[in-house]
Formats: structure tokens, C-alpha cells, sequence
């Protein structure tokens, strides 16, 4: 029989309507017991597929199985509506107590990596990967939303020297502008605001691609632990826990704090690159 | 003489008002299974009841569900439960890490969050529970004996008489009574009943003293004598209704 981990979780409140009266009227649980059995597991990988499968922040799903325990009845109440939420890291619940129809109370986070028996493993991978055609694709989508984010950014970079040169003529200057460099102004102020906005959406984009680079050339995901080959990376073995995903000029930048060597996450952080257009040359696992 | 079928009637009847008891800030005891696995379990209770009568034990049974047997003898109360319980110690050492993480493995300690028990205590202050699990007691009449052998080994080594005696009301409508409805009504109709601005009321719930009841009119004193009076629609006066309250002749004063 497969071991199964029972776990107990503690609660929190999502909404606080008033402090004073807020206990008696939405009763919250004193714990939550799980027990992340083959069944529970095996939901939490399909979640986790789909979640990687469309580069989603989180999924949720509803479930049986989880007991929530009322310290004001004593006694576990099995009817409570649970769903169960996977994000990229961690997992989590939620919850009300009818007749409340939205969810007011969730547990605590419990890291992925904890329950999962393969979340501490280091994973083989194979960088040839990355000239298969879809990999291939990916990066040259990569390579064209950052000559994107150049473009955008170059210009507002030139953009903010004239909104400086203005500024400061107003401000250095006993004289009120005049209407048009006023209107010039505040314009100019709304296309750069407008300009990074779509910076920002463009770096999402760039993470989001090379998450899906990540998962579809490596299988690796947020949360995964890897390791390089002491012959790469400037003769050093790094070993870490992937926690962002970065691209620069061809390069997917892997970052997150070091692995000690007791084999817990350590504090200090540290970085991977994978260069996109070599690759092959690299050995790590 | 006691009528078996009616005291089983009267656990059916409470089924409704049992819902809102997550919203009483007393523990109440009774039986707390999900519908469908009532009618199964009433079958035991009620093997368990005639052996209790045989014995001459007395069974009351109050608008919650909630079921107390008097023992014969010196009439000590004994509070009769069944549901999905935890031991004590096992909530008090969750409840002492809590404290200290948000999360632990359990693997190793014995939780028995899935397992239906029968418990009984005397209805005295630092009681043990007493639990069996419920397959034992289906498995047959020797176990209902058991258990009334069981009762009388509880009260045996207690006083007859005590300065505070519990359950003395036994059966009374309280003011919490009232106010766990009223949080229970809150929260099924939001803000269609009164109900739902009453226990949002932080002043006239400061020590509630006295709350009349005179049709479809609720009245509310604090403890400086302060008044407030809302008027229930028909909702809300259906789930007061659950709790044995008259809405039609005379007015009803519930007093602490």
C-alpha cells in the first residue's frame, strides 16, 4: 500500500467584514485535516498539467475528502464544500460553511514539493531539445518580443529626455508655459505611461513564452529543482530551485535560491542561463 | 411510559434547526449525520432506546435534537452524541502547534476524522467522553446492553446533587437560541430578512437581557435597558418558527 501523508492545515478568514462580530457570524474551523492520498496526488498532477499547459497562475477544482474540524461544535463537519487550489509552487483549500454561498475561509499553503514524492528530484534533461522545430518556434517568438521590447522602450527612453527638457523649462523659468507646450506636456506624459503599459504587457507575454519553452522542452516547471554539470557554468555546480524565469538577448535566465548541501532551500540565490541558439554544447541534468 | 416512535420523531424534526448549530456559541450535542445517513442510524438509535427503556432509564429529547438519559436511580443527566468526533488531546495538541506553523504531517499521530462514533458523558463539568464506534453498535443488541451497563458505571462514582446544575433549563428556548437562528438566517438570506442587521447590531448584542416576542414584532433589551424592536417578515418568522416559540396568541418573553 502507498504511504499516505496526512496533513493538518490551519485556517484563515479570505474576507473580514467586522472584527467584532465577524466570528460568530461566519464560524471558521479550527483546522482542516488532508490526507494527500494516491487519489488527492493524482488530482493534484492533472491540475497541475493543465496548469502548465497554459501557463495559468492557479487552478481549482472541487473536491470531497477533506475534513474541517469546528472547535464551537466539537466535532468534524464532512458536508463543507472544498475546492482544492494548485498554484505553480504550492496547493491549497477553500471553503464555506453553508448556507453561505462564497467561499469565506482557506487553509494555509502547503508547498508542492512537500507532497509531491518526485517534487525533490533532480530531472535529467536533454538541452538538444531546444533545436526541435516547436522549441525553435518558441525562441524565435522570444527573439521578436524582445525586438519588440527594444523598439518600445527606445522610444521611451527619447520620449522622457524631451518630457525632462520641458519639465524643466517650466520649472527653472519665471514664465507660465505657454498652451501648446503645456498640452505638448501633459500629452507626452500619457504616451509614456501608455508606452510602459505595453512594456508590461510584452514582458509578461516574454515570461509566459519562456515558461512554455521550460515545460515543453524540459518538462521543467516553478518549483523544480535543477542542477549543473560541474563542467558548465564557469567550472561551478550550481543547485537550485527554479523560482522566476527570465529571458535576455537569447538567453533563458533560471533563478532562485541555492540547495544546500543538507538538501534544503537555502537563502542565497543564484542563476542558470541557457543559451538558446547553442545550447547542444551544455551538459546538465 | 415513554413512546419509543416519538422520541424518534422528534430527532427527525430537529434535523432542520440542527443546520443552523454551527452559529450557537454553545456546544450542543445530538446526532449529527448527513440526511442520507440518518434514517440507517436512527435504526440503531432506536435498538439502543429500547434497551435504555427496559432498564427504566429516562430519555428527553429538546427542540435541538439534543438527547439526554436519566438514569434511574439518583437522576443524573447523561448527554448521549453521535457524529464524527476527535479526542480531546488530539485538538489541544493541534491546537498548541498551530500556533507555531501553518502546517504539519499528522501521518503519524491516530486522527479519526472519518470515523463515525456513538459517545456518552455524564452531563457534569470535567467529564470524559466515552466513544465506541458505530459499527460495533450495529453489530448487535450486546452492545446496547453494554451501554446501559456503561451509563450506570459513569454515574456511579458521582454526587447526586451538585450546586450548578446543568441542563436545568433543559428544553427552554434561550436567547442564544434565538440569536444562532438569527446568525443562521443571516447568512441563508443576507440582507432579504432583518434578521441579518439584527446580529450586525453590536450594541443591542452587548449582554442581551431580554428579548420579546409579540407577532411579528422582536424586541430586543440589552443589559443598561436599552430597547430596540424589528419587525420580522415571513422568513424570517418561518425559521424562528424552528425553535418552539408561538407567533400568533399571547407574546413570548425569553429572559436569561
Amino acid at each position: 500500500m502507498a504511504k499516505s501523508k496526512l496533513y493538518c492545515l490551519s485556517i484563515k478568514p479570505i474576507v473580514i467584514e467586522h472584527k467584532v462580530v465577524h466570528g460568530s457570524l461566519h464560524p471558521m474551523p479550527l483546522y482542516c485535516l488532508s490526507d494527500f492520498n494516491v487519489s488527492l496526488i493524482s488530482c493534484i498532477n492533472s491540475l497541475i498539467d493543465v496548469l502548465n499547459q497554459h501557463q495559468l497562475t492557479e487552478v481549482s477544482k472541487k473536491i470531497t475528502d477533506i475534513t474541517w474540524f469546528f472547535e464551537l461544535t466539537n466535532r468534524y463537519h464532512i458536508d463543507i464544500p472544498t475546492y482544492i487550489h494548485v498554484t505553480e509552487s504550492t496547493v491549497y483549500f477553500t471553503g464555506y460553511l453553508p448556507p453561505y454561498k462564497q467561499k469565506y475561509l482557506r487553509t494555509s499553503e502547503v508547498p508542492l514539493d512537500e507532497i509531491l514524492d518526485n517534487g525533490r528530484e533532480v530531472k535529467p534533461i536533454n538541452l538538444a531539445n531546444l533545436q526541435l522545430p516547436f522549441a525553435k518556434a518558441i525562441s524565435l517568438e522570444l527573439e521578436a518580443q524582445q525586438a519588440e521590447f527594444e523598439k518600445v522602450n527606445d522610444r521611451y527612453y527619447a520620449l522622457d529626455e524631451v518630457r525632462n527638457a520641458l519639465a524643466n523649462l517650466d520649472e527653472d523659468t519665471v514664465e507660465q508655459l505657454n498652451s501648446s507646450s503645456s498640452t505638448c506636456l501633459t500629452e507626452l506624459a500619457q504616451e509614456m505611461s501608455h508606452l510602459n503599459n505595453q512594456n508590461e504587457a510584452v514582458e509578461l507575454a516574454m515570461e509566459e513564452l519562456s515558461k512554455k519553452l521550460l515545460y515543453r522542452a524540459f518538462g521543467l516547471t516553478i518549483g523544480d529543482w535543477i542542477c549543473t554539470d560541474s563542467s558548465w557554468h564557469e567550472g561551478r555546480k550550481v543547485h537550485l530551485r527554479i523560482e522566476r524565469v527570465d529571458y535576455y538577448s537569447n538567453e533563458i535566465i533560471l533563478s532562485g535560491p541555492i540547495i544546500t548541501r543538507k538538501g534544503e532551500v537555502g537563502k542565497r540565490e543564484e542563476s542558470i542561463r541557457i543559451n538558446l541558439c547553442k545550447g547542444s554544447d551544455d551538459e546538465y541534468k | 411510559m415513554m413512546n419509543i416512535n416519538k422520541l424518534i420523531q422528534s430527532i427527525n424534526r430537529a434535523k432542520k434547526i440542527r443546520r443552523a448549530l454551527p452559529y450557537h456559541r454553545q456546544e450542543i450535542s445530538g446526532i449529527n449525520v448527513s440526511d442520507k445517513d440518518l434514517h440507517q442510524i436512527l435504526k440503531t438509535i432506536k435498538l439502543l432506546f429500547k434497551q435504555f427503556k427496559l432498564n427504566e432509564f429516562d430519555i428527553k429529547i429538546n427542540h435541538w435534537g439534543e438527547v439526554i438519559v436519566i438514569e434511574p436511580y439518583r437522576q443524573i443527566k447523561v448527554i448521549l452524541s453521535v457524529g464524527y468526533f476527535e479526542q480531546d488531546h488530539n485538538v489541544y495538541s493541534v491546537k498548541k502547534r498551530l500556533k507555531s506553523c501553518d502546517y504539519f504531517d499528522v501521518s503519524a499521530l491516530d486522527f479519526n476524522s472519518r470515523k463515525l462514533l456513538i459517545r456518552i458523558r455524564a452531563a457534569r463539568t470535567n467529564t470524559k467522553w466515552r466513544e465506541h464506534s458505530f459499527s460495533d453498535v450495529e453489530s448487535g443488541k450486546i452492545l446496547a446492553e453494554n451501554f446501559a451497563e456503561q451509563i450506570i458505571e459513569i454515574t456511579s462514582s458521582l454526587v447526586s446533587t451538585t450546586r450548578l446544575e446543568p441542563y436545568k433549563n433543559y428544553g427552554q428556548v434561550t436567547i442564544e437560541d434565538v440569536l444562532a437562528i438569527a446568525r443562521y438566517g443571516s447568512a441563508l438570506y443576507g440582507r432579504e430578512t432583518v434578521l441579518y442587521f439584527l446580529v450586525r447590531d453590536k450594541e443591542i448584542l452587548s449582554y442581551p437581557q431580554k428579548i420579546t416576542i409579540d407577532k411579528s414584532e422582536m424586541k430586543i433589551t440589552n443589559f443598561n435597558g436599552f430597547t430596540r424592536s424589528y419587525l420580522l417578515n415571513k422568513k424570517a418568522i418561518k425559521l424562528l418558527g424552528l425553535l418552539p416559540i408561538n407567533f400568533e396568541g399571547e407574546e413570548t418573553i425569553i429572559e436569561c
